[in-house]
């Protein structure tokens, strides 16, 4: 019966598309704008979200940018669940609070090879590489865009942009002045609220703040009973833009977020010798301040400096974390000198961190401080003026775990004419050793000999490499007229010294001293693995008709693990992460300021010695309605033609499933 | 627990929202931009930067050895800017004139003019527009922060969701073009000396 309805769903979108002829936009605006004045034109309000599209648009990599619109017509109340809109993301909600977010492959809950920025802060966490997703928020209103780099962008970013670089920009606070207050409720969602103020501040200054907070409700476990992952999360924030005498621009933000967030996760008790599933009922917190100051010469290009404090505090039961980062990152782009257009930059990244974990897994050393020093270089060359650009560059940093990383990178851009452009690239990124690699102990298992109590433990290891990949890419972007556009990539990636747990030095016999009557029996963390992921992502946009745009995106992946060892773990094996995605999204305007927006994806089966999660595919739409210019009305259905779905498996945090759920909201901007 | 059983909810659900799609496209297929335009007065950046740079033209006075003939507008390097200005124009003359609209994507294509638009992408190549148009009297508009600093001389600059200008009027001076000073009155005045 599921199926019909899918089926019928899916039909009368086709049929709309057939209907519909291909009439393109047309621009009778301008005849409006011609008619004002100078003064008068100085106060139309504008929009710029087809720049924002077109922004990244010779950019020689597989390039994908959210614009605030498909934020507010996708109804996303999180940043996580809006990332499913770029092809060639794995995004998999395994409980309420969790996701397992990767691009290219190596999905897992603690995927490593992603680097989030949120305003030019780093928000990965270099205690295991990866994103605590749960945490990472804002007020979404505020966002301006989502621009998501597939495939390396190490040259420029650094270490951990291996598999993709997530960078989400928020508005300038003059963008977003007066009062915005947003609420709403569904039967997952308990209820959330936001409340933004934005007013002068000097005669070029502009200044913002915002309050938010929701309660999510928990989903329920794979027999229908609920499950503990039900969370919630307040955070503040404020920004403010000033411009300075001539054009410099001045930029200071801060958030804080307090929160806490269940969930239950399974581990090894080394005291009743057997696997326990607990409440991990998590205290978050944190706080962030960073500022930003560029300036701008005749001759000599722009400069910017940027400098941000970050804290955060995650208070899981079996393992508590304080985190303390410092970042000076300075950046110099010149202008255009004999068809050279030369950028550089320095950086120096400090973070410490506190940990207090307990005997089933501890860090050894608790504390520890980590730097980073860094430098880039990169040249865009036009060989061909207007028309074949080359893109030279590489980052070089020095870290303490593994020394010395050098991250070359080499674009080709090519535009034959007007609406076409080819690009190819080839790059080699690192990602190096994370805190929990290099001094984890985690217990999995445990027996007794006599009076002594063996550890079977992984164990961090000191003469860690990083994980390197050499990545070939090649893409083609076209528009066709005004109303399609394609946008095609494929990649080959290469991976060595994918880490693995040496399970050899463990059946040797090779022990440690025995301290507190206590052995452990280590299974070490070393560069085990080689491996070679690759596919492609084809995405289309089509706007028939000014009041409807269709987008339409698919991903084709594939991994091959050069290994005959059984057990390789999660983020590498072969099988987490589908290998076909689909996804199909309808932005329809309707008479009488109604908006009508239909969301269908499907992802493939998760299959391997881990994970055995079906194929699943969700439907979402969404009915939003703005009765007077300032208020905006919706309604969203997530999961309409199933009661729910499992996305993820049981790798040490318990999945739940996602449920059909609903919400409605309402937008009043003063 | 529950009430109503969700399978039986999501079909009616369902089938409702079938329905609806179907009412939309018998009813819908026709509706007016009009309404789209009350919901939210919104233009697009591009369409409105094209005017404000067709409307520069009356605010502007350059020197006599341009006061006759075509009048030329370069776009250099922003195409949906180029192609609004090319809607804008059409056959229209201004002050009598005809008023054309070039777009080139190199530095080496462009030609004498009265405006030059430099596109936000081509903010790092503006030494050597400079080069190229060098002492000629060019109005040099651009839109991204750093045109002025850069040697431009109208810049087209975002507050918020709206445009405004900033001009450097010394830069303008110094060719020879004279600023109206409704324009100057309008502006914010950054005085940069290159």
């Amino acid at each position: 019966m599921r199926k019909l309805f899918l089926t019928i769903g899916m039909l009368c979108l086709l049929g709309c598309m057939t209907v519909v002829a291909p009439v393109c936009a047309g621009t009778s605006d301008l005849d409006v704008l011609k008619q004002l004045s100078l003064e008068e034109l100085t106060n139309i309000e504008v929009t710029s979200v087809s720049r924002n599209r077109e922004r990244l648009a010779d950019a020689a990599a597989a390039v994908c940018v959210i614009t605030s619109e498909d934020l507010r017509r996708g109804g996303f109340t999180t940043i996580a669940e809006a990332l499913r809109l770029v092809p060639g993301m794995q995004v998999a909600h395994i409980s309420a609070s969790q996701w397992a977010i990767s691009s290219r492959g190596g999905n897992a809950w603690f995927a490593n090879k992603l680097l989030v920025l949120i305003d030019g802060r780093q928000v990965y966490t270099p205690l295991f590489s990866g994103v605590f997703w749960d945490v990472q928020d804002t007020m979404l209103e505020d966002i301006d865009r989502i621009e998501v780099i597939r495939g390396p962008g190490a040259a420029l970013w650094g270490s951990n942009a291996v598999n993709g670089v997530i960078n989400i920009v928020t508005r300038r606070a003059e963008e977003t002045q007066g009062l915005l207050v947003s609420g709403g409720a569904g039967d997952r969602e308990r209820g959330f609220g936001a409340i933004r103020f934005g007013t002068k501040a000097g005669e070029q200054g502009w200044l913002r703040g915002y309050l938010k907070y929701f309660s999510r409700d928990h989903f329920d476990d794979y027999n229908g009973l609920p499950d503990k992952d039900d969370w919630r999360v307040s955070r503040g924030g404020f920004r403010g833009d000033w411009q300075l005498a001539g054009e410099d621009h001045l930029t200071l933000q801060g958030d804080i977020y307090e929160g806490d967030i269940d969930s239950r996760v399974g581990y090894f008790d080394p005291e009743m010798f057997r696997k326990r599933i607990y409440n991990s009922d998590t205290d978050v917190s944190g706080g962030n301040i960073l500022g930003r100051w560029r300036h701008e010469m005749a001759e000599a290009g722009s400069l910017s400096l940027q400098m941000y404090y970050d804290r955060t505090v995650r208070d899981v039961p079996i393992l508590a974390e304080t985190r303390d980062t410092w970042d000076v990152d300075f950046q110099h782009s010149l202008p255009t000198i004999n068809r050279h257009q030369l950028t550089w930059g320095l950086g120096f990244h400090f973070t410490h961190d506190d940990t207090d974990g307990c005997k089933a897994i501890y860090f050894d050393p608790d504390s520890r401080g980590q730097y980073l020093a860094s430098a880039f270089v990169q040249d865009r060359f036009s060989l061909i003026e207007g028309c074949l650009v080359l893109t030279l560059g590489s980052k070089f940093e020095y870290n303490q775990f593994s020394g010395f990383e050098i991250q070359p990178n080499l674009r080709l851009g090519w535009t034959p004419m007007e609406g076409q452009f080819f690009w190819a690239s080839v790059s080699r990124a690192v990602r190096t050793p994370s805190r929990s690699e290099r001094d984890v102990v985690a217990v999995s298992g445990a027996f007794p000999t006599g009076p002594i109590i063996n550890y079977l433990a992984m164990v961090g290891s000191n003469d860690l490499d990083s994980e390197e990949l050499l990545s070939y890419e090649a893409g083609w972007r076209s528009r066709f007229g005004s109303c399609f556009s394609l946008d095609v990539s494929a990649f080959y990636n290469i991976y060595h010294d994918l880490r693995g747990k040496a399970v050899d030095a463990f059946m040797a016999g090779h022990g440690s001293a025995i301290k507190n009557g206590v052995r452990i029996l280590p299974l070490h963390i070393d560069n085990l693995y080689d491996e070679d992921v690759y596919g492609f992502e084809i995405s289309a946009n089509f706007t028939p008709v000014e009041w409807w745009r269709l987008n339409c995106s698919y991903s084709r992946l594939k991994i091959d693990l050069h290994s005959g060892v059984r057990y390789p773990a999660v983020d590498i094996a072969e099988g987490n992460s589908p290998e076909h995605s689909l996804a199909l999204c309808s932005y329809l305007d309707l008479p009488a300021n109604f908006e009508f927006d239909t969301m269908f994806f499907y992802v493939d089966k998760l299959d391997n010695e881990y994970l055995d999660v079906p194929s699943y595919s969700r439907f979402d739409c969404r009915l939003g309605w703005h009765p007077r210019a300032d208020l905006e009305l919706s309604f969203k259905v997530e999961n309409l033609f199933e009661r729910r779905h499992e996305e993820y498996d049981f790798i040490d945090v318990v999945p739940t499933q996602v449920p059909r759920s609903f919400f409605g909201k309402v937008t009043w901007k003063f | 627990m529950e009430v109503l059983n969700p399978g039986v909810a999501g079909k009616r659900l369902a089938i409702v929202l079938v329905g609806l799609l179907s009412v939309i496209f018998m009813t819908g297929s026709g509706r007016s931009r009009v309404l789209l335009a009350d919901k939210k007065a919104e233009f697009n950046v591009s369409q409105v930067e094209a005017v404000f740079i067709y409307n520069l033209l009356h605010f502007v006075e350059w020197p006599a050895e341009k006061e006759n003939g075509d009048i030329t507008i370069t776009i250099f390097g922003d195409r949906q800017v180029a192609e609004n200005l090319k809607l804008l124009v059409g056959d229209e003359r201004s002050r009598n004139r005809r008023v054309k609209v070039v777009q080139c994507r190199r530095v080496a294509d462009i030609g004498d003019c009265h405006i030059l638009f430099v596109g936000a992408g081509k903010l790092r190549e503006m030494p050597a527009v400079r080069r190229q148009v060098a002492g000629k009297p060019i109005l040099l508009v651009g839109d991204r922060d750093g045109f002025l600093a850069a040697g431009g001389m109208v810049k087209l600059a975002r507050l918020g969701n709206r445009i405004t200008l900033a001009v450097n009027p010394s830069a303008a001076r110094k060719v020879g073009l004279s600023l109206n000073s409704r324009l100057l009155r309008l502006a914010r005045i950054v005085s940069i000396s290159h």
